[in-house]
């Protein structure tokens, strides 16, 4: 649905009220898009629901039909034609669609053909002409809908198609290959679809059927065989089988076409091998016309099923040993969604899942593992913490471990620590940089103790002693995707679905993943539906799903989709209303607009901040496109945050290329043309960039060339967001009465031992800093601790990088942020490299202890300013003018007015409590 | 020269206000309602029936006429109008009928007309109810009747009450015990639903000497146009079809629009109708020129270009049909880059947009034996046309490419006609 245009007016179809069949061909994703496509452009469908034909008789046919609303009935095969236009009739519901699974009523789907496909093609005409399109610049106005429309007749068909080509377009700007044989991607996307509907039929029938297709529909000699293929050509409806007759659809028609053909066989080809051969379409397995020229995408995504831009081969492990004695179910659907991307999958589960069993096959996943693959190791059971217990080192570091089958309480230790774990991943990172770990396990209630002279507690500490710890498998890295059911303490709540067990993380993983291959996504997107999902369903924040590492990559690939702009999550309230999960603490003000992307890559609708809190914002959405209602989880992107700093530009520097404009792609920096109160001045001295700010901002003149400019603005950008942040943080409103937490913050000089620090203390660089964190009540609720560290520099970053929504500490609790569990006494302080080295530097820890997770990673990282795309005015804006209308400090009062309430009005939103403790230190730089 | 894309230019639309021409069917059919208005008896109401081509100008003529009159008479008539596409059972017409009459009395009566009492309102609230059941338990009908218990006071007529009373034993006056003691269930069917809907149009008409209902039904034809394509379902389309007429015994007006294929058995009592022809080409122009008015200027100024003039003048001759004009023209304007050339070659795509399932060739094929357009081709024909494939036949028929000239007897077909660009000959052809 991503190249429909947010705009795609909802009187783009008149579909009359009325009784309707879905295809009997389309799948429950085919009938999902359609559905979704009327919701989009029939101003009287905004929403739809699915009815088994079973719960007919359950329906209150007399109660009222709420408007806009639309049912989807259910039919099982066995219903005959006339049953079910009587009951479609008879409901009272003005749209009533029935979806049969297969073909009831002759004719009964070409309504779609007739009453939508014209419109749609209509539309995405208008939409792909218009020059602003996101894709303009990858010229999609020469995708060539008049072919695409000759080929399908069914208009999700021709959406998927449309989307098809464009992806392959733009996998060809990424290679760097010719970009403008369009056709030639229309044609290879259409064989895919058509590849697609081939697979869905039997294997028994699908030889009869592709023959029949290639061949033309005039192969009858063997009536009994034609037969059968026709028949199954009409169960996936590409054709129509009519007596003794067969009429073959568009799709089915166009297998004529080499490419499509060649495309269609390898499609069908690669249900059968590893998803890496998605990418190299060389070679197709059987004969076909198209042998003689293979077709010349060398790295093609048609992305409805597979990875992006993998070029090796697929591997999955998962390690799913028994969780008292039951049946997993979790492994199964893992397993399945895995295998649809085109994993190869290796189990180890059941009682073969022991340490030496889950050992080995880790190891042999790693030899076997070569350059460019794709590697996910995935494992769902228990978590364990244990430590090295001596009596003369009680503090001694704990380490978390899975539990394999043979790992028994009491019985000799044989879990597996995060440090072997960590070995493993060490030594993939140089064969392929696509590791994906996944942990859906359930926490440690307690922690063991494993003696030191036992033969667990020498291995490790040996392994201790020798490892630098890089937290790939448990804490998170930069270097690994880590996707972990709950944060470090938290609970991962498991289900129960016909007698088995599963994890409701995975349950949500596999469903996400599932909507991945049709859309694409980037890890990020996917976990927050996936959180936003649990959150639903337990109504609960306590299981908190993670993500670390590079969350911006599309899943199980090295390809980012990289943000564009400061991104925040959309949440619906009880009421209905939508909401950010984002404000003031985000930078956030009344006023500020935001485009909200609900398939992840076009704006479908946009929205208003008209009511702020610190961490949520009320949303007014855009009247005009009132029926793109935002999902849970949809990302909105902030057009144009008022908050900003202001940046002068001597007038000597405003030559240098590219300044300005990279200035204006920031969010939060604002030129201006009048010097005074301006937070950042640049000038340019001897071909240098120098840059004027607060009394404590130093830094070396940067080189007026491209990367000079853009260290600058990035450097800026970092220090605004940073500055900004701290603004929000003066005013804490306090955690309440009945909270209480301290910290304490701990230095380490080298080779020595970590000293509680006190504030204003000088440390040389070099000095490694952890803190503790303790909530000491008993009867207290959890808090949630962010640490930010403001280097010399004066930038922020986040230290709790593996819960970036703050460090949970339960009641009688005590955590550490910072330092490793084993061995790893701290983060080490290192000196800017572009602040000079002249004087002493202020090192300041801030630490925001709130009473629910506080994700503040929005305004702290920002969009990627190298592909933020420009969305700001290319005017310079006067110092004395407002930036934003006059409208806005009206609204801006009225906002006032209603933080000052004691209460949100929506009781949906409490409101958050949270405080601020800070440590500052001096540091001197080493020489 | 490219014509920049259309803003919200549509050719299915159909205000009124793009209404051009045709004043004199225009006064045809306000002078018949409005001569039934000032002379009416109260037993006897009025049908007119507008026939015509699919696209042909029912609607906008329809709507137009009776958009005046509500302006003249909204005061103290009541203006009902119900689009029949795809409702597919009388039993959904009649029941929007009900709550579109139920809402507009409500509304007359709050602008301050003293001829629709709040009794009046309620009775038309006690059909609006019994429409929204098919079975239901007496007690819990009376129940939900008790709130409209003013319907019982109404001073004149009362017939909807009497027949509810006599027929199912339903009363809106019982008291709550009452209520709670009824047993039992009742049936209330579309002909139950079409008498109490008859005979509420006939206490509104007894209210007052002015007090009428204009009941416009719109696209009749469309109940379930796909029925044609299957003789048992025709025949159920047809029983529905025939009952919703029916309607047409109360003593109110009835405003029909049908295409002339489907109205050939059904109207043979009804004796004011039109029908319908295309507007004339010169019209066209007008009428294309009405819909631009929300159109950029840049737009207008394309197509008054002498390249793009003499496109429009040929669509005009060509086109048979307002929709089809407007049709060929929108595909023009948005897909044909290039500009020049014989019609018939510029809009050899257009096809491909909704009837894509039908191969380009079978469907030249097809639409060659069509010649001339109006040319009515009998099944036998067509199937040898079609090499005596059923399947491309149905094909055909599902993706409307032929239309059968009788829905009733679809042995004879005609070409859709906005496939008749297939028929305009190109340039050397001979």
């Amino acid at each position: 649905m991503w190249l429909l245009p947010p705009d795609f007016p909802t009187n783009t179809f008149d579909l009359q009220p009325g009784s309707r069949a879905l295809p009997w061909y389309a799948d429950d994703a085919h009938a999902a898009a359609l559905m979704w496509l009327l919701v989009r452009g029939e101003a009287r469908i905004s929403e739809w629901f699915p009815l088994p034909w079973t719960a007919l008789t359950e329906l209150d046919r007399d109660a009222p039909v709420r408007e806009g609303a639309a049912l989807v009935l259910l039919v099982p095969p066995d219903v005959a034609p006339e049953e079910i236009e009587t009951q479609a009739r008879s409901l009272p519901w003005p749209y009533v669609f029935w979806r049969s699974r297969r073909p009831a009523l002759e004719g009964e789907e070409a309504w779609l053909e007739r009453d939508i496909k014209r419109e749609l093609l209509s539309q995405l005409r208008r939409s792909l002409l218009d020059r602003a399109h996101p894709l303009a610049r990858f010229h999609v106005d020469r995708l060539p809908l008049p072919l695409v429309a000759s080929m399908v007749a069914d208009p999700v068909d021709l959406l998927e198609i449309c989307q098809g080509t464009m992806l392959l377009a733009l996998q060809s700007v990424a290679d760097e290959r010719e970009r403008d044989d369009f056709e030639f991607y229309v044609r290879w996307s259409v064989g895919w679809r058509l590849g697609e509907y081939l697979l869905r039929i039997p294997e028994a029938q699908r030889q009869r059927a592709e023959a029949l297709i290639y061949r033309g529909d005039r192969e009858r000699e063997d009536r009994a065989s034609f037969r059968l293929g026709a028949q199954a050509l009409q169960a996936v409806g590409l054709g129509l089988f009519v007596g003794e007759d067969l009429a073959l659809g568009p799709l089915a028609r166009s297998a004529q076409d080499e490419t499509i053909w060649a495309a269609a066989l390898h499609r069908l080809d690669l249900r059968e091998v590893s998803v890496a051969r998605v990418n190299l379409p060389h070679g197709a397995r059987r004969t076909s016309k198209a042998s003689a020229a293979p077709p010349r995408v060398t790295r093609s995504a048609p992305a409805r099923s597979a990875p992006a831009s993998l070029a090796g081969r697929a591997r999955s492990l998962l390690i799913v040993p028994p969780i008292e004695g039951s049946e997993r179910l979790d492994l199964t659907m893992m397993r399945d969604e895995l295998s649809a991307w085109g994993f190869d999958c290796t189990v180890c589960a059941g009682d073969d899942a022991t340490r030496d069993g889950v050992l080995g096959a880790l190891r042999r996943l790693v030899d076997a593992t070569e350059f460019h693959d794709v590697v996910v190791i995935y494992y769902s059971g228990l978590f364990g913490r244990a430590r090295l217990s001596t009596a003369n080192e009680p503090a001694e570091p704990m380490w978390d471990y899975i539990v394999p089958a043979d790992h028994e309480p009491g019985r000799g230790f044989r879990g597996i620590a995060e440090f072997e774990l960590d070995a493993f991943i060490d030594d993939l990172l140089p064969r392929t940089k696509n590791v994906t770990v996944i942990f859906d396990a359930e926490s440690p209630s307690s922690t063991v103790s494993v003696d030191p002279e036992s033969s667990a507690g020498k291995r490790y500490t040996t392994l201790i002693e020798g490892r630098r710890p890089s937290g790939h498998s448990m804490t998170g890295s930069d270097r690994v995707v880590r996707l972990a059911a709950a944060a470090s303490s938290s609970a991962a709540y498991p289900v129960r679905r016909d007698e088995q067990a599963t994890g409701i993380f995975t349950e949500e993983l596999c469903a996400g993943l599932s909507r991945a291959r049709r859309t694409p996504m980037s890890w990020d997107t996917l976990i927050r539906e996936v959180r936003e999902r649990i959150v639903m369903r337990r109504l609960s924040v306590a299981q908190r799903p993670e993500l670390n590492g590079p969350r911006w990559r599309l899943p199980f690939s090295v390809r980012e989709i990289v943000p564009t702009a400061e991104r925040v999550t959309v949440v619906i309230a009880t009421d209905g209303s939508p909401w950010l999960w984002a404000g003031r603490l985000h930078g956030i003000d009344a006023g500020d607009e935001v485009d909200i992307l609900d398939d992840k890559v076009s704006i479908t609708t946009t929205g208003r901040v008209i009511e702020l809190f610190d961490d949520w914002a009320k949303l007014e959405l855009d009247p005009s496109s009132s029926d793109s209602f935002p999902r849970p989880g949809s990302v909105g992107v902030l057009r144009s945050p008022s908050r900003h700093m202001t940046v002068f530009i001597a007038p000597e520097a405003l030559k240098i290329v590219g300044l300005v404009s990279k200035l204006e792609q920031s969010g939060r920096l604002s030129v201006v043309e009048r010097r005074a109160d301006v937070d950042f001045e640049i000038i340019l001295d001897e071909d240098e960039l120098h840059v004027r700010g607060p009394s404590w901002m130093r830094r070396f003149p940067r080189p007026s060339m491209t990367l000079g400019v853009s260290e600058l603005v990035e450097d800026l950008d970092a220090v605004a967001r940073s500055e900004l942040l701290l603004e929000s943080l003066r005013d804490p409103p306090g955690l309440g009465p009945s909270s209480e937490w301290d910290v304490q913050v701990f230095g380490a000089a080298p080779s020595s031992r970590p000293r509680v620090l006190g504030s204003d203390e000088l440390l040389d660089e070099g000095t490694v800093l952890h803190a503790e964190v303790s909530n000491p009540r008993l009867a207290s609720r959890p808090i949630y601790v962010n640490m930010l560290r403001r280097d010399p520099s004066g930038r922020l970053a986040l230290f709790n990088s593996s819960e970036p929504a703050g460090v949970e500490v339960f009641a009688r609790e005590k955590r550490w942020i910072g330092r490793q569990r084993y061995r790893g006494l701290g983060l080490t302080l290192r000196w800017p490299s572009d602040v000079p080295q002249t004087e002493v530097g202020r090192e300041t820890l801030t630490f925001v202890a709130s009473d629910r997770p506080l994700d503040l990673r929005s305004l702290l990282e920002g969009p990627d300013m190298n592909n933020r795309s420009s969305q700001r005015t290319a005017q310079l804006v006067p110092r004395d003018l407002p930036s934003e209308p006059a409208a806005s400090d009206e609204l801006r009062s009225t906002v006032r007015r209603t933080m000052l309430a004691s209460n949100p009005s929506d009781p949906w939103v409490t409101t958050l409590r949270w405080e601020v403790v800070s440590f500052s230190f001096e540091v001197t730089p080493s020489t | 020269m490219s014509v920049p894309l259309f803003f919200q230019f549509q050719p299915r639309d159909v205000d009124p206000a793009l209404f051009v021409d045709r004043s004199r069917q225009l006064r045809w059919l306000e002078g018949l309602v409005t001569h039934y208005l000032y002379n009416r008896t109260v037993d006897k109401g009025l049908v007119v029936a507008v026939l015509g081509a699919k696209g042909v100008g029912k609607s906008i003529l329809s709507r137009k006429a009776l958009g005046a009159l509500r302006d003249k008479f909204g005061r103290y008539v009541a203006f009902v109008t119900i689009d029949c596409r795809r409702k597919l059972s009388q039993r959904k017409v009649l029941r929007e009928i009900a709550d579109s009459l139920h809402q507009e009395l409500a509304r007359m009566k709050t602008s301050g007309a003293s001829e629709v009492t709040p009794e009046l309102v309620d009775t038309a609230a006690v059909v609006k109810t019994i429409a929204s059941y098919t079975h239901v338990k007496l007690s819990t009908l009376h129940e939900n009747l008790a709130v409209f218990k003013n319907a019982s006071n109404l001073k004149v007529g009362g017939k909807l009450l009497d027949f509810l009373r006599a027929e199912f034993n339903i009363a809106v006056s019982r008291d709550k015990q009452e209520r709670q003691a009824l047993e039992g269930e009742v049936l209330l069917d579309d002909t139950t639903l079409r008498e109490s809907l008859i005979q509420l149009l006939r206490d509104v008409r007894i209210q007052d000497p002015k007090l009428d209902v204009i009941i416009y039904l719109d696209n009749i034809d469309e109940l379930d146009h796909d029925a044609c394509n299957d003789a048992s379902k025709r025949e159920q389309i047809r029983l529905e079809t025939i009952g919703l007429l029916d309607l047409c015994r109360a003593p109110v007006g009835f405003v029909l629009n049908m295409r002339s294929y489907y109205a050939s058995s059904l109207l043979r009592d009804v004796d004011n109708t039109y029908t319908l022809e295309s507007l004339p080409p010169e019209h066209m122009a007008q009428m294309l020129q009405v819909r631009l008015a929300g159109e950029r200027e840049e737009i207008r100024e394309v197509l008054a270009s002498d390249q793009w003039s003499a496109t429009l003048e040929e669509l005009s001759r060509m086109a048979p049909t307002p929709l089809v004009f407007l049709r060929w023209l929108k595909y023009l304007a948005e897909w044909d880059e290039v500009g020049r050339g014989p019609i018939a070659t510029r809009l050899e795509g257009y096809n491909n947009h909704h009837v894509a399932n039908v191969s380009p060739e079978q469907l030249r094929v097809v639409a060659r034996i069509f010649d001339p357009p109006a040319r009515t081709v009998q099944r036998a024909e067509l199937l040898v046309a079609c090499d005596g494939r059923e399947a491309m036949l149905s094909q055909l028929i599902h993706a409307q490419v032929v239309l059968p000239r009788d829905f009733w007897e679809p042995n004879e077909f005609t070409l859709d006609p906005e496939l008749h660009y297939m028929l305009i000959p190109s340039e050397g052809t001979p």
